[in-house]
């Protein structure tokens, strides 16, 4: 049961996504996996907030993580990445608070022009912390249940959000926010048979 | 042409290692070709990274060379000791389940050529890499065991007198020994009392007698094995491979000790919690749980603690664990387990209860406890059948309450389960008595599948297997047609599975394979 | 016949088990030794490390003649077998003990009692053995024109003294690693040992610019010399040792972290038959340096391998100036990043037999080997 990263972002009226702040937890992946896989949950966010309808929720099935995206109305989206493990309703529920708490620190004018280097909202590595604690998480479902999860949409692969004629390959060869060795990362990983790449 | 970049690899890796002898992470890079002309060995903060491209040169180098030494039938150069060390590991490092590697180490062992310690710390490396490498894990059973012959062949003459009053005479005076000299840094429960403190004072004795090299190896690396075994376990899924090396460590090289089993138990439980669906770590807990069972008495007479009391507080556990993570079918396992628990340690005599008597071989001694406990728990003051009842409305308040449909139905599915009779069989198949070109999963499935059809002779080949059916155990080399004569006489129900008259309820079948290459357990029912 | 012929001891004058190491034991020394009795000139038991002191006891009587034994490795043996070489071997000329780390000074002092005709002794890594032992085996041994003595802390100044003073014949001496061998060792030798042509003094880091000093005034024959990891030298010391030692063929500096373009200079411009020359970890080294070697008149005859892995300030141009050096059969460039693999690719172009060796693949890929694959690969053997 693991989070892996909090991401808060601004979807403008125009689709153009732009990530706000975001939070890793990546201490269970390996020393030098730890930049690629921190490029990919940003760049996973992003496609996600983009292809997410306002005010609509989703988690998608990406392997053993689950992404749990919420646009809301006024184009503020959150995503949050755990694993197969971590309850869903449970990491809606961090979404909501989440955006609440970031509308509180800076109002809806300001979103479209912060620069994410200006963002200064230290809560959201605290509340990545605080809810790896099954403990924790247990408790906030107990407290907050308005949550109607039948209205989010589940999706089984990153590739079922995609539009039609879009690949996820090619996003990625795409993607500016991916380094290069990101992205030799991506290929690699996807031969599944990998011991036989190595030799 | 060989390509000439091997032996610079091969150096650059044993300059890293030189460079820094406490490198505890490495991974391969994605780096698929020399970008310039430099190092392909990455060392940062005692991680070591290697380049993708320089991993395949590596390998061959260092693989061909091991293997054209090892070839008795062609002559070969002559490598030194230290060389050989180095081009064990390089090898290892690549690919942990080369075994001829491994063996070159234990003769390099053997010959007092490479130390123990370091042979330890570069599993310990691989297992950050490979965690769930079954080569690795035997290895490193060898080199414990070894540990733990030296530590005892040397002390058993003197320790001869003094283990009268253990029931498992020198050897288990000796490893309690060694539980306590670690006392200060192992993970023990709230319950030391006074009789804890005597033991202490004659371990420490016998402990003054181990040769001191090997004791105080065992020493420092016993607890970090149970660490080892953790990190494993976290960095892969399902990893039996490290739960079933850790019970191993607690089985022979702690021997069971009830100070390490209840230290075990309380560790475990915050893994399971951040890991509810993965069965594996429930598993050991039953390990532990069943390892504590037959050890009952002892447990009351050293800790003042009955065995009735933790089941106890293993259901509270999983109850509550059920309720915070629904759905998750692990926990519904575990529970299942715990409740035979329980019921069979309230029974004195499974066998002539009602119909709905829970039959367990495997905690059966654990009803002896009934008779001595003092403290009486709530599982000790209710027959089976008031529990029974207790857990079935528990389990009906589920059923109605929960709103996630695969909750409800792993509810039902326990309902129905724990309102009839169960029997649970564990094989144990060796695995040198495995015909060696079959997978092992082949191998239970078969099992599986001959029990229910009922034909126990055809399709099996498995030479050696033990089976424990109520407090009934067949030895090797029985057949399996007698085996399957044997329990049918004792139970008419299990004449025909096939047939739908009489046929039994195949409540758990639990196939546990210690130290094999898949290890599964099956769950399966149909109607009486 | 050819058993028959096997049987004759006679046939049997060297005998080298080292191929079959891992199964020779006592034994099997035992029979051989029997059968060759007096014929046996020469036995290597390298790497034999089950052979114990009895099975030796029982060669040295019976071979009385062996002028030549190798007995590295062999890491059961006392010296009690020494013992027996020194009471029966007295032709023995060349003995090889390294490795063997149970002997002491009483072996030494044992083979200079019986062995006065030995010319070559290597005692490398018996790490008992201290000036003591050296002192007592030279005095006697007065033939000793090769000593090899590789890590042994307990040899000093003194030992090597010792050596040089009773044994001027000396041809090579090779006391790497040796930490306590230093100046005084080599002005010794350079005083008395004027025929000296080997010279390894590798890891001996106390060594300073004033032994190459020293071996400029003694030792002009000198024709190799390794010096690996000698921080403390710098070009002034190989300035007056090039000046003097026009004979140096191979020489091997590396890590002498202080030595510049200039010593490069003064090898150029003195040392023309220079075939081998080791440049690892110097990294002050630039391509001006590479220059004056490129231009020596030894370059294109001799040089035949230089290694300059590990010069992080070479470029591609320190190559160009390579282009000359017909006879370079091999070039060590590992980790000098500012080489490209253009640079490379032109250096070929002109020296097409040029082996070079750098990260990047080699021109010519080795064919991938096939069939070994599912030896290695569990999960390749299933698909």
């Amino acid at each position: 049961m693991r989070l892996y990263s909090l991401t808060v972002a601004y979807k403008g009226s125009d689709g153009v996504v732009k990530q706000l702040k975001a939070a890793h937890e990546l201490s269970s992946f390996g020393y030098f996996q730890r930049g690629s896989v921190r490029e990919f949950m940003d760049f996973t966010s992003k496609i996600l907030i983009e292809r997410t309808a306002m005010c609509s929720r989703s988690s998608v099935k990406e392997q053993e993580y689950i992404c749990h995206v919420y646009v809301r109305q006024d184009g503020l989206g959150g995503v949050v990445i755990g694993d197969h493990e971590y309850q869903q309703r449970v990491a809606h529920t961090l979404l909501n608070k989440v955006l609440d708490e970031f509308t509180q620190r800076y109002s809806s004018t300001q979103w479209p022009v912060l620069k994410e280097s200006d963002v200064n909202f230290p809560q959201l590595q605290e509340y990545l912390q605080k809810y790896q604690n099954p403990k924790e998480a247990d408790a906030m479902t107990k407290i907050q249940t308005e949550l109607d999860e039948t209205k989010i949409i589940l999706h089984n692969t990153i590739e079922a959000v995609l539009q039609r004629g879009e690949k996820l390959d090619d996003l990625v060869e795409k993607s500016e926010g991916l380094s290069l060795q990101s992205k030799t990362f991506y290929k690699t990983a996807k031969k599944t048979n990998q011991c036989c790449i190595i030799l | 042409m060989e390509d000439s970049r091997g032996p610079r690899l091969f150096a650059d890796l044993n300059h890293a290692f030189r460079k820094d002898p406490v490198i505890d992470e490495y991974d391969f890079l994605p780096v698929t070709e020399p970008q310039n002309n430099a190092s392909p060995l990455l060392l940062v903060e005692h991680k070591l990274g290697l380049e993708l491209w320089s991993v395949r040169l590596l390998f061959r180098y260092a693989y061909n060379r091991l293997m054209t030494w090892r070839d008795r039938n062609q002559p070969s150069s002559f490598i030194d000791p230290q060389e050989l060390t180095n081009l064990t590991r390089a090898v290892l490092l690549i690919q942990p389940d080369c075994y001829t590697a491994w063996n070159i180490r234990k003769e390099l062992i053997d010959n007092g050529d490479l130390s123990i310690a370091d042979d330890i710390r570069l599993g310990q490396l691989i297992l950050t890499k490979f965690p769930k490498s079954s080569e690795t894990f035997i290895h490193r059973r060898w080199i414990f065991q070894r540990l733990v012959n030296q530590c005892l062949s040397s002390s058993n003459d003197s320790t001869a007198s003094a283990d009268g009053h253990h029931d498992n005479g020198g050897a288990l005076l000796c490893m309690d020994g060694i539980d306590i000299a670690l006392g200060p840094d192992a993970n023990v429960g709230p319950n030391v009392n006074g009789g804890e403190a005597g033991r202490r004072a004659g371990g420490a004795k016998v402990n003054a007698a181990l040769p001191l090299e090997s004791s105080r190896l065992l020493a420092e690396n016993l607890h970090r094995e149970l660490s080892v075994c953790e990190r494993a376990a976290d960095s892969y899924a399902s990893n039996y491979y490290a739960w079933t090396h850790r019970a191993w460590v607690v089985q022979h090289c702690f021997n069971c000790s009830l100070r390490v089993l209840l230290g075990e138990l309380e560790r475990t439980q915050t893994w399971t919690m951040k890991h509810v669906s993965d069965h594996s770590g429930f598993h050991y807990r039953q390990f532990l749980l069943t390892s504590l069972s037959q050890r009952a008495s002892r447990l009351h007479r050293q800790y003042a603690k009955s065995l009735s009391s933790l089941i106890d507080a293993e259901h509270d556990f999983i109850c509550d664990l059920i309720n915070s993570f629904p759905s998750h079918e692990a926990l519904w396992y575990h529970r299942k387990f715990v409740f035979h628990m329980m019921m069979s340690s309230s029974t004195q005599q499974p066998l002539a209860e009602d119909s709905a008597a829970v039959l367990n071989g495997d905690v059966l001694h654990g009803a002896v406890l009934k008779s001595d406990g003092q403290k009486r728990s709530r599982l000790e003051h209710h027959s089976p059948n008031v529990l029974k009842q207790e857990e079935l409305d528990s389990v009906r308040k589920t059923v109605s309450q929960t709103k996630e449909s695969f909750q409800k139905t792993l509810a039902k599915r326990y309902q129905e389960c724990s309102s009839t009779p169960i029997f649970k069989i564990t094989f144990t198949v060796d695995r040198r008595c495995t015909p060696p070109d079959s997978h092992y999963d082949p191998a239970a499935r078969d099992i599986v599948r001959v029990l229910t059809a009922g034909s126990l002779a055809t399709g099996v080949r498995v030479y050696l297997i033990r089976i424990q059916l109520l407090d009934l155990a067949v030895q090797s080399g029985v057949a399996w047609s007698s085996c399957h004569q044997h329990y049918t006489s004792l139970h008419p129900c299990f004449s025909d599975p096939a047939s739908g008259s009489g046929s039994p309820v195949w409540g758990s079948l639990v196939i546990l394979s210690p130290a094999l290459h898949q290890s599964s357990s099956m769950f399966f029912r149909s109607s009486c | 016949m050819w058993n028959v012929l096997a049987l004759d001891g006679s046939n049997w004058q060297r005998v080298d088990l080292f191929e079959f190491q891992k199964d020779v034991e006592g034994p099997v020394v035992e029979n051989l030794s029997k059968r060759c009795g007096g014929f046996l000139k020469s036995l290597s038991l390298r790497g034999c490390q089950v052979i114990t002191d009895q099975a030796l006891q029982i060669f040295a009587e019976q071979c009385r003649n062996i002028e030549a034994l190798n007995l590295n490795n062999c890491k059961k043996i006392t010296d009690l077998t020494c013992e027996s070489l020194g009471r029966h071997s007295h032709r023995l000329m060349k003995l090889d003990i390294s490795s063997c780390p149970e002997l002491t000074d009483n072996s030494l002092k044992a083979i200079s009692t019986g062995c006065k005709y030995l010319e070559h002794i290597d005692i490398s890594w018996c790490v008992n053995m201290t000036d003591d032992g050296v002192d007592i085996l030279t005095k006697a041994c007065p033939r000793i024109a090769v000593f090899i003595c590789r890590g042994l802390q307990h040899i000093t100044d003194y030992g090597i003294e010792q050596l040089a003073i009773h044994c001027s014949n000396l041809k090579k001496l090779n006391v790497q690693g040796c930490q306590n061998v230093g100046d005084e060792a080599i002005a010794a030798v350079s005083n008395h040992c004027r025929g000296l042509v080997s010279l390894c003094l590798s890891n001996c880091t106390r060594v300073t610019d004033t032994a190459l000093q020293a071996l400029g005034t003694g030792c002009h024959n000198l024709r190799t010399l390794e010096v690996s990891g000698c921080t403390h030298l710098t070009d002034s010391g190989f300035q007056s040792l090039t000046r003097n030692c026009h004979e140096l063929q191979k020489m091997d500096l590396e890590e002498c972290i202080q030595i510049t373009d200039a010593t490069l200079a003064h090898l150029a411009s003195h040392c023309h038959r220079l075939s081998a020359l080791t440049l690892s970890h110097c990294e002050l080294i630039t391509d001006e340096g590479i220059r004056h070697i490129g231009s020596s008149p030894s370059s294109s005859e001799t040089l035949t391998v230089l290694e300059l892995d590990n010069c992080p300030l070479v470029t591609d141009v320190g190559l160009e100036h390579l282009v000359n050096c017909t006879s370079l059969q091999r070039i060590e460039l590992y980790d000098c990043q500012l080489i490209t693999r253009a640079g490379i690719r032109r250096l070929r172009n002109r020296l097409p037999n040029l082996r070079v060796h750098a990260y990047f693949a080699p021109v010519t890929p080795p064919p991938s080997v096939g069939g070994g694959r599912q030896r290695y690969c569990k999960c390749c053997v299933i698909l």
